[in-house]
């Protein structure tokens, strides 16, 4: 016995509703992330760890996957590591499409879609902006110079290296922030005479109060770093140079406001950075110094005249401007790696979580550097401090921990050589001082001396 | 807590630093020793908190209390229910490590389409299995930790993330548990994530 043929109208039919459910399958799903930075990766190991399924485009300007910035400065320029040293560890598969050497050029919120090069357009279901920060210039500096270098990615530090291969005795370093003070540290250690020329009258005053940086600037003159401060550079002169070279054989001349000249082989721009939103001028998004976003990495758009959150677009690392909620509701950018990386994790959490249901991202900033041997560490936002104690320790050892109060509340600690001792100082951010600490730690009160 | 026994510490690394040889002076609690590594969680607050002292910086916005009350900024969209007190958790240890695994809660306000929840009996995506060849994860091979002795510099990040998993003890030696158990491993991956001389490497610790 046979069954029963379908009748051939019947037959089509099926198969007609057969490719219907094929056709109207759901699209999957696609986060892209501007930005091939730490923030970014973290962001896609993320999505991948909660179970997302659907495609993740990387776009990256760098013609690099995600590596290591940080021994760029530190472990790379004191030739004491490996360019193994840059790679970063990833617990997930990512299979992510890599569109690197590719730049984000613009962004429709209202469309869900990135703009690239040559028109192309890339569909996003939810968007981590991660372009991170470009290093800053001062005006009238010849970027352009083989002499003059910026060291932001690992371009910068190859030709930097290379330059500094080529003979190279003496450099000048523009800049006493955490990047200025390591290239000076690592290429003194190469026995490089070195010298810093800085706006502030400490090393790294702005990010750790003058009193640590007054230690830090005691130890930058103990190695016989040259430290002129409180000087701005006001004229430069190349050896590559078409109109004004240096009349000595230096490759570059600068002249400073206080009248004085230094001559050097090669000059090292260490200014600070921007973060990196040409690319979204127009787009709606509040771009003044950095991408702003709510507590929870959601970007802020203009929505008419009234400020909304995108839920579709998060923001994650140096771009971001968000407040972080363990000191106020004030946004600011946050340039240290581990937050970074921590930035990245809770965008993509955000991301798959949406506005209302994400939790607000506050972090305890976490940074650390290392100079002459000194291992520098902070938690919390010493920079917003009025007060500075010294906690533990002694500061002629540089062997100490201090803690940094507004407004006799905590709001972050220092640590010098001390490794663990400052963990019990970072449960005291947000809690007064002069209270019985969380802790049950007596914290001392002795106000620390500027040097 | 997992540590019963002795502590499973199989690895110490002395920090290729010159280390000090004048330890720094104690002031409060210290660490306690490796032997006793179930008490490595500082324990919450001991003792009653002058409630006084902290209205000034940790009381809910609008309240009057001075200087320190901090509002939601004007220009942010906040929600209502935002405005409340500060975070406060800070205050007490280490923060939980963060699960990763897939989200149970509903999730996808945008990428998942239907915000189905736990309720509702299915989730509104699934892990994908394709992703993991041999189907699930497999728990047969453990994890095993290591610590590069030439790149750690002591900065305790590790610690701080992995507090059952790391002890930066006071002869300035770094203390690790080379076989963590499986539900450390997230915060041990994390302390490897983010090491700042990425000292820290695993063996079958990926998935």
């Amino acid at each position: 016995m046979t069954r029963p043929r379908p009748r051939p109208d019947i037959a089509h039919a099926l198969a007609r509703v057969g490719w219907a459910r094929i056709e109207h399958q759901p699209r999957p799903h696609s986060v892209v992330i501007a930005g091939a930075g730490i923030a970014g990766l973290r962001a896609a190991e993320r999505l991948r760890e909660r179970g997302f399924d659907g495609q993740i485009v990387f776009i990256g300007e760098e013609p690099h996957k995600p590596y290591n910035r940080t021994p760029l400065s530190k472990q790379l320029l004191a030739r004491t590591g490996r360019l193994g040293d840059l790679k970063l560890p990833v617990f997930s598969d990512l299979d992510a499409v890599w569109r690197l050497g590719t730049r984000a050029l613009g962004l429709d919120v209202a469309r869900n879609r990135l703009l690239l090069a040559r028109g192309e357009e890339v569909e996003y279901d939810g968007l981590v902006i991660a372009t991170g920060v470009e290093a800053r210039h001062l005006p009238g500096t010849p970027v352009w110079s083989d002499h003059v270098w910026t060291l932001r990615d690992m371009a910068d530090a190859r030709g930097l290296s290379r330059r500094l291969a080529d003979g190279a005795r003496h450099i000048a370093v523009i800049g006493t922030g955490f990047i200025g003070c390591e290239i000076a540290s690592s290429l003194r250690g190469r026995g490089l005479d070195v010298t810093v020329i800085g706006r502030g009258n400490a090393l790294m005053s702005s990010a750790i109060g003058k009193q640590v940086g007054g230690l830090m600037t005691r130890l930058h003159r103990n190695n016989q770093v040259t430290l002129l401060l409180g000087r701005n550079p006001v004229r430069w002169a190349t050896a590559d140079s078409l109109t004004e070279r240096p009349r000595s054989g230096a490759g570059v001349s600068i002249w400073l406001d206080d009248g004085g000249r230094v001559d050097a082989d090669v000059a090292v721009v260490a200014v600070g950075a921007l973060p990196a939103t040409r690319w979204l001028q127009g787009s709606g998004l509040d771009i003044t110094d950095g991408v702003l976003t709510g507590p929870t990495t959601h970007a802020v758009y203009m929505d008419g005249t009234t400020p909304a959150l995108a839920p579709s677009v998060v923001a994650a690392g140096d771009v971001a401007r968000w407040p972080n909620l363990l000191f106020d509701w004030t946004p600011r950018r946050v340039e240290h790696w581990i937050t970074a990386s921590e930035h990245g994790q809770a965008a993509a959490d955000a991301l798959l979580l949406g506005p209302d249901q994400a939790s607000a991202f506050t972090p305890t900033p976490r940074f650390w550097t290392e100079q002459f041997g000194v291992r520098l560490q902070g938690v919390g936002r010493p920079g917003l401090a009025d007060a500075c104690c010294l906690a533990e320790g002694s500061t002629k050892a540089l062997e100490f921990v201090a803690v940094y109060t507004r407004q006799g509340v905590v709001v972050g600690a220092v640590s010098a050589n001390a490794g663990a001792r400052l963990l019990e100082y970072a449960d005291l951010i947000g809690w007064p001082l002069d209270a019985a600490s969380p802790a049950g730690m007596p914290v001392s009160r002795t106000p620390m001396a500027t040097v | 807590m997992s540590f019963t026994g002795p502590v499973p510490v199989s690895g110490t690394v002395t920090g290729s630093m010159p280390i000090p040889t004048t330890p720094i002076p104690t002031t409060g609690p210290r660490y306690p020793l490796a032997s006793q590594a179930t008490h490595l969680d500082p324990g919450p607050m001991t003792g009653p908190v002058p409630t006084a002292s902290l209205a000034p910086s940790l009381g809910p916005a609008g309240s009057d209390t001075g200087s320190g009350v901090v509002v939601p900024s004007a220009s942010l969209p906040v929600p209502a229910e935002r405005t409340g007190p500060l975070v406060v958790g800070s205050g007490t240890g280490p923060r939980p490590a963060m699960g990763t695994g897939p989200l149970d809660v509903a999730p996808l306000a945008r990428l998942g389409g239907s915000a189905v929840g736990r309720q509702s009996g299915r989730s509104a995506f699934q892990p994908n299995q394709r992703r993991r060849p041999g189907g699930p994860r497999r728990r047969s091979e453990p994890a095993v930790v290591s610590v590069d002795n030439n790149r750690c510099h002591l900065y305790a990040i590790c610690q701080q993330e992995a507090p059952s998993s790391f002890l930066l003890a006071e002869d300035h030696r770094l203390y690790y548990d080379a076989a963590p158990p499986s539900h450390q491993m997230a915060s041990v991956r994390q302390a490897a994530r983010l090491c700042p001389m990425q000292a820290i490497t695993l063996e079958n610790g990926g998935r």
